[in-house]
C-alpha cells in the first residue's frame, strides 16, 4: 500500500473542505427559497415573524462567512510566500486559479454583507441572489483549476473534478443546516413552518450529494483504470484509503438519515440538539479528508 | 520567437550513474535531502525495467527483461504545462532561447507548475518558499560553458544546443517510457534511445528508480543518515 498522505498538501485540503462547506449553507437556503416558491420577504418572514426567521438564514451566511474566512486563511498557508499574491490579478483571464480565489473570496464577502443587510429588502435581495451565484462559479473555477490539468494530469479531469466537489458541497451544506435548524429550535424553542422546510431541504440536498458520490465514483476510478501512465500513481494503491474514507462517509450519512427521521416523526418535539447530526458531520468530514488526499496523491508525477 | 534550446540524452550510452544529478546538485546548492524528504533535484535518472523469465516448455528458462535509464531535467516545452497554470506569470518562457524560467519576485509558491508539469521539473525552495527549476545553467550558456550537468557526464550522454540542430543530428524522439507522450507538452528533447527502450505509455515495465515515495532512509543506510558508526 502507498502512503497517501502529503503534508504539504493539508492546507489546500481543509482549504477545500471549508469553502465547499461555506458554499453548500448557501446552496441550502437558496434551494429554500426557490421551493418556497413565494415573494422573498414571505420567506423570511419579515411582516410576520421577522425575527426568528431572518436570525436563522443570517446563522446559516454567517456560519458560511466564518468558515470562508477560514479556508482563505487556511489556503494563503498553502502559499510559499503570500506578499507577492496581489500578481494573480494580473492573470485573471488566463488560468482558472486567480478566478477560483476571486469568486471564492467575493463569496465570502457577501456572506458577510448579508448578515449585515438582511433586513433591508432591497439589498437583501440583491445578495442573496448573487451569493449562491458567486459561489456557484467559484466552485467552477475551483474545479477546472485542476481540470486545466488534464492532459498531465488525467486524474483531475473536470468533470469528475467537479461532481466530487458538488458531492461535498451538499453533504457538508447539508448537514452544518441541519445542525444550525436543530440549533435553532433548542434555543429558541420554536417550531414554525420555514424552519422545518429548511431541516427538509437540508435533508434532500445531503442525499443528492450522497447520490452524486455514487454516480461519479464508479465511472471515475473506471476512468482512471483506463487513462493511468506509467509514472501516474494508481487509484488501486490506495484501496485501503478509499475503503475507509467510503465507509466513513456511509456510516456518517446513515446516521445523519436516523436523526433525521426521528426528528420528523417526532415533530421536532425534543428540546435537545441531536449529538448523532453532530457525530455525522464529523464522519462526514473525516471521510471527506481522506478522500480528498487520495485525490491529491493521484498526481502524475512527484519530485523525483 | 528567437533560438528554442534544448537537450539530447544518448539513452543508449547511459549507465545510470547520476553524475549529471549530483553536479546540478551541487553547482545549483539545491536543498539536500533530510531523512523524510529527497530534497530538490533538477536533473533526475529514471531508472526504467521490466520483463520476466519463462520456462519455454523443456526445463529451459528464457527472458525478456530489460532495464535503462533516462537522464531528465526541464524539457522547456514549446508548450510548457506549467507556464500555463502559474496565476502570478512568474514561470514564463524566455523569447530569445525558449528557455523556462522562474521570475523569483512575483513567484507565490503555490506549486501549481509543480502539480501540472509531467516531467517533475518546477520544485519548491522551502526556504525561499518560490518555485525553482532547470535553467538550463543559462549564465554559463551566455558565457559559451556547457550546462554543468552535460559537462560533468563522463560518458558524453547529454548534449545542449538549439533544438532544430539537434533534431537534423539525431532525429525527433521524445516519447519514451516512463516519459510521458511528446505530444502533450511538446519537450524540446530529443533522445537516442535504448536498444530495450519502450514508447510512452508502455504499460510492460515500471519505473523503478527513483521511487516517487521514496524517503532517503529507504535508499541509503541508516547508519549514513544518523552518522552512526
Amino acid at each position: 500500500m502507498e502512503h497517501s498522505f502529503t503534508l504539504h498538501e493539508t492546507p489546500l485540503i481543509i482549504f477545500t473542505l471549508l469553502m465547499q462547506a461555506s458554499l453548500g449553507l448557501s446552496l441550502v437556503v437558496s434551494l429554500l427559497f426557490v421551493f418556497a416558491k413565494t415573494p422573498l420577504n414571505k420567506s423570511l418572514n419579515i411582516t410576520e415573524n421577522g425575527k426568528m426567521n431572518t436570525t436563522l438564514i443570517r446563522r446559516v451566511y454567517g456560519l458560511a462567512f466564518l468558515l470562508g474566512l477560514l479556508a482563505i486563511i487556511s489556503s494563503t498557508i498553502h502559499l510559499g510566500d503570500q506578499l507577492h499574491g496581489f500578481y494573480i490579478l494580473g492573470r485573471v483571464f488566463s488560468t482558472a486559479l486567480p478566478r477560483e480565489v476571486i469568486f471564492c473570496s467575493a463569496f465570502t464577502g457577501c456572506s458577510f454583507l448579508i448578515m449585515i443587510f438582511l433586513t433591508r429588502l432591497p439589498i437583501a435581495r440583491i445578495l442573496l441572489l448573487i451569493t449562491p451565484i458567486l459561489g456557484l462559479l467559484a466552485l467552477i473555477f475551483m474545479s477546472s483549476f485542476y481540470g486545466q490539468m488534464v492532459q498531465t494530469n488525467p486524474a483531475w479531469a473536470f468533470g469528475y473534478t467537479f461532481m466530487r466537489f458538488l458531492s461535498a458541497v451538499c453533504m457538508l451544506g447539508g448537514l452544518l443546516s441541519a445542525i444550525i435548524v436543530l440549533a435553532q429550535i433548542h434555543t429558541t424553542g420554536s417550531n414554525i413552518l420555514s424552519t422545518k422546510s429548511m431541516y427538509a431541504t437540508a435533508f434532500g440536498v445531503m442525499i443528492i450529494g450522497l447520490l452524486l458520490s455514487f454516480i461519479y465514483q464508479p465511472n471515475f476510478e473506471f476512468y482512471l483504470a483506463n487513462v493511468s501512465g506509467e509514472v501516474s500513481h494508481n487509484i488501486y494503491g490506495y484501496l485501503t484509503q478509499l475503503s475507509l474514507s467510503n465507509w466513513l462517509i456511509a456510516i456518517g450519512i446513515l446516521v445523519a438519515c436516523i436523526d433525521f427521521s426521528f426528528n420528523f416523526i417526532r415533530a421536532f418535539s425534543s428540546q435537545k440538539p441531536s449529538m448523532l447530526m453532530i457525530v455525522a458531520f464529523i464522519l462526514v468530514v473525516i471521510g471527506l479528508f481522506i478522500s480528498r488526499d487520495i485525490f491529491y496523491a493521484l498526481k502524475n508525477t512527484e519530485i523525483m | 520567437m528567437g533560438k528554442q534550446f534544448g537537450f539530447f540524452v544518448d539513452q543508449s550510452k547511459c549507465i545510470g550513474c547520476r553524475t549529471c544529478q549530483m553536479a546540478c546538485k551541487d553547482y545549483k546548492h539545491l536543498n539536500v535531502a533530510t531523512k523524510t524528504k529527497v530534497g530538490q533535484n533538477f536533473r533526475r535518472v529514471y531508472e526504467y525495467e521490466g520483463g520476466t523469465w519463462q520456462e519455454d516448455g523443456d526445463g529451459n528458462y528464457t527472458n525478456d527483461v530489460f532495464a535503462y535509464y533516462t537522464s531528465i531535467s526541464c524539457n522547456h516545452c514549446t508548450d510548457p504545462a506549467c507556464t500555463k497554470v502559474c496565476p502570478t506569470g512568474a514561470m514564463h518562457k524566455r523569447e530569445s532561447d525558449g528557455i523556462v524560467v522562474v521570475n523569483h519576485d512575483k513567484c507565490i509558491g503555490c506549486r501549481s507548475c509543480e502539480m501540472a508539469c509531467p516531467y517533475g521539473a518546477p520544485q519548491f525552495n522551502e526556504t525561499t518558499g518560490h518555485m525553482d527549476k532547470c535553467n538550463m545553467c543559462v549564465e554559463r550558456l551566455e558565457v559559451n560553458k556547457q550546462p554543468i550537468c552535460v559537462e560533468a557526464c563522463p560518458d558524453r550522454v547529454l548534449e545542449v544546443g538549439e533544438i532544430s540542430e539537434l533534431r537534423k543530428k539525431y532525429g525527433n524522439v521524445a516519447g519514451v517510457a516512463p516519459l510521458v507522450s511528446s505530444s502533450i507538452t511538446g519537450p524540446n528533447l530529443v533522445i537516442k534511445p535504448s536498444p530495450q527502450a519502450k514508447p510512452s505509455g508502455d504499460k510492460e515495465g515500471n519505473l523503478t528508480a527513483p521511487n516517487p515515495q521514496q524517503k532517503v532512509e529507504d535508499a541509503v543506510s541508516p547508519l549514513i543518515i544518523t552518522g552512526d558508526k
